[in-house]
């Protein structure tokens, strides 16, 4: 029953089919949730003892940070199916999740700039978690770049799906950045063993903002990705009848 | 395996350019960063070392460039698959003879310029070595990115590798440090080494399947 | 937990001196988001366009 339900759904028909019936409930899910997150976090949060206000910037880059590397994440797995089973569907959607990951690293690395002229006096630094973070929109570049300079299709899948493996190896190098090397950039505010160590009148908007920024990348993915498939599959006859 | 090491020798040593060339160019650029800036040997000695790795960083791209173009160009690639010979061995042994000529004589350069920009004679070994453990990451990691770029130019190589590059890089510069304050050079030097043996063992596997992706 | 935490308007907006930073961060990331999606949509939509003229 498992491999018919992966055999169904991992074919692209299957999957534009599948998504758009959900795709209006995320994107609307996600936008409120970010609107209720960043409202929440911008008005009714308390004031920072050290930073001021210009800490709530936080509801916005920390979101932005954690999905820079989760879609990066979410492409490595794509790629693994797309080189050990051969799901064409795997490849597609790494195509289509990187310009997403292009926007939301440019978002973090943006915010956190911003971020950085109150707090740090200063718009950049060189240390471990800016830096690696840097490194990996470069990577999604990278990424972008190889796939588009091969005319063969299936080869430019295969080759993006290879760098984007050898590459996942700089997600665990980003996330423990901060812990490995004494920097400028804070440690993380919450932890998945040790919890938060922020308090709850910030960390609730915080979650409510991960989570709209979450949904809000995931419909931003299904709409890139149905444009994408169809345009492969466009001599297709489902495409032919389904638009 | 001693076959392919041999065979490769011999031809990355008959092509003078191939080897000669990186190695000039690197002492090239090392001599001509002191002349373009009007700075006294104090302020110089102390941002030195990031001239030596980024040119061996620079020169370690231009060295693996044409790794495995020429090859691919001629057939020769093509002819290994289809005796589906070794790529691995093939791969690993076109990257350990280019450490050996290229790598090794760059980072020894590299030392020297060292010593000639404030580092003591008793430090210049250390330096040799974490520079020699770099080469061997660096020339694996853009190998790869010939590897995945090898008809279609080298931007594309070094887009797709240099952010790889770039930890490495980052892992060097610890080492430099270790050797400039004098603490902690055994403990990064053997983190250096578990890494470019673990990159050397893994990447000509990469390297083998993304060969085969471009030759089917 | 939901205390406005500001005296007025005027204080939401300028944030102690911190309010250029803050909403500059806000407005940017709001526009790059609302922006791609209109791009991704009228892509989707040029594209069935062509699509169905050309089987017509």
């Amino acid at each position: 029953m498992l491999t018919s339900f992966i055999h169904r759904f991992s074919s692209p028909k299957s999957f534009v089919e599948v998504t758009a019936l959900f795709f209006p409930y995320v994107m609307f899910l996600g936008f409120l949730c970010l609107a209720l997150g960043w409202i929440w976090g911008l008005a009714f949060a308390p004031e920072d003892a050290i930073q001021g206000n210009s800490y709530r910037i936080i509801f916005l880059h920390v979101p932005a940070s954690i999905m820079a590397q989760l879609i990066y994440f979410f492409m490595s797995i794509c790629a693994l199916m797309h080189l050990v089973w051969r799901v064409k569907l795997a490849a597609y959607l790494i195509k289509s999740a990187a310009p997403v990951g292009v926007l939301i690293t440019f978002i973090a690395l943006f915010s956190g700039s911003i971020w950085g002229i109150p707090t740090w006096g200063t718009w950049w630094q060189w240390d471990a978690r800016i830096t690696s973070t840097l490194i990996l929109f470069i990577m999604y570049l990278g990424i972008i770049t190889l796939h588009s300079s091969f005319s063969n299709a299936e080869k430019a899948d295969r080759l993006m799906s290879i760098l984007v493996v050898v590459g996942v190896v700089n997600i665990p190098i980003i996330k423990k950045s901060v812990d490995w090397w004494s920097t400028l950039h804070q440690p993380a505010s919450i932890s998945i063993s040790d919890g938060a160590s922020i308090d709850p009148s910030m960390l609730y908007p915080l979650t409510i903002s991960i989570l709209g920024m979450a949904l809000t990348m995931i419909a931003l993915g299904i709409l890139v990705s149905k444009f994408y498939i169809l345009t492969r599959e466009k001599n297709k006859k489902w495409v032919q009848s389904y638009v | 395996m001693i076959n392919f090491f041999s065979l490769e020798a011999f031809k990355l040593r008959h092509k003078l350019r191939a080897w000669l060339g990186p190695l000039l160019i690197m002492i090239l650029v090392l001599i001509a960063f002191p002349l373009s800036i009007d700075i006294s040997q104090y302020d110089l000695n102390k941002f030195y070392f990031s001239v030596i790795v980024v040119s061996l960083l620079m020169i370690s791209f231009l060295a693996t460039e044409s790794i495995f173009s020429e090859d691919y160009e001629d057939g020769s690639l093509e002819q290994i698959h289809l005796e589906e010979k070794d790529f691995y061995k093939i791969t690993l042994a076109k990257i350990l003879v280019h450490v050996f000529f290229i790598g090794i004589p760059m980072a020894l350069i590299g030392s020297i310029f060292s010593f000639a920009n404030g580092v003591s004679f008793a430090e210049v070994p250390k330096i040799f070595v974490i520079l020699s453990i770099s080469t061997l990451i660096l020339f694996n990691v853009f190998a790869f990115g010939s590897a995945l770029s090898i008809n279609k130019g080298s931007m594309l190589g070094v887009v797709a590798s240099l952010p790889l590059a770039l930890p490495a890089i980052v892992l060097l510069g610890r080492g430099v440090r270790t050797v400039q304050y004098g603490q902690g050079f055994f403990e990064v030097s053997v983190l250096m080494a578990g890494v470019a043996l673990i990159v050397t063992a893994l990447m000509p596997i990469i390297i083998s399947a993304t060969l085969k992706t471009h030759l089917e | 937990m939901f205390n406005f935490s500001f005296t007025n308007f005027y204080d939401f907006l300028t944030m102690d001196g911190h309010g250029v930073y803050v909403w500059t961060v806000y407005l940017v990331t709001f526009a790059l988001i609302a922006v791609s999606f209109l791009i991704v949509r009228r892509k989707l939509n040029v594209f069935k366009r062509k699509l169905k003229n050309a089987s017509e």
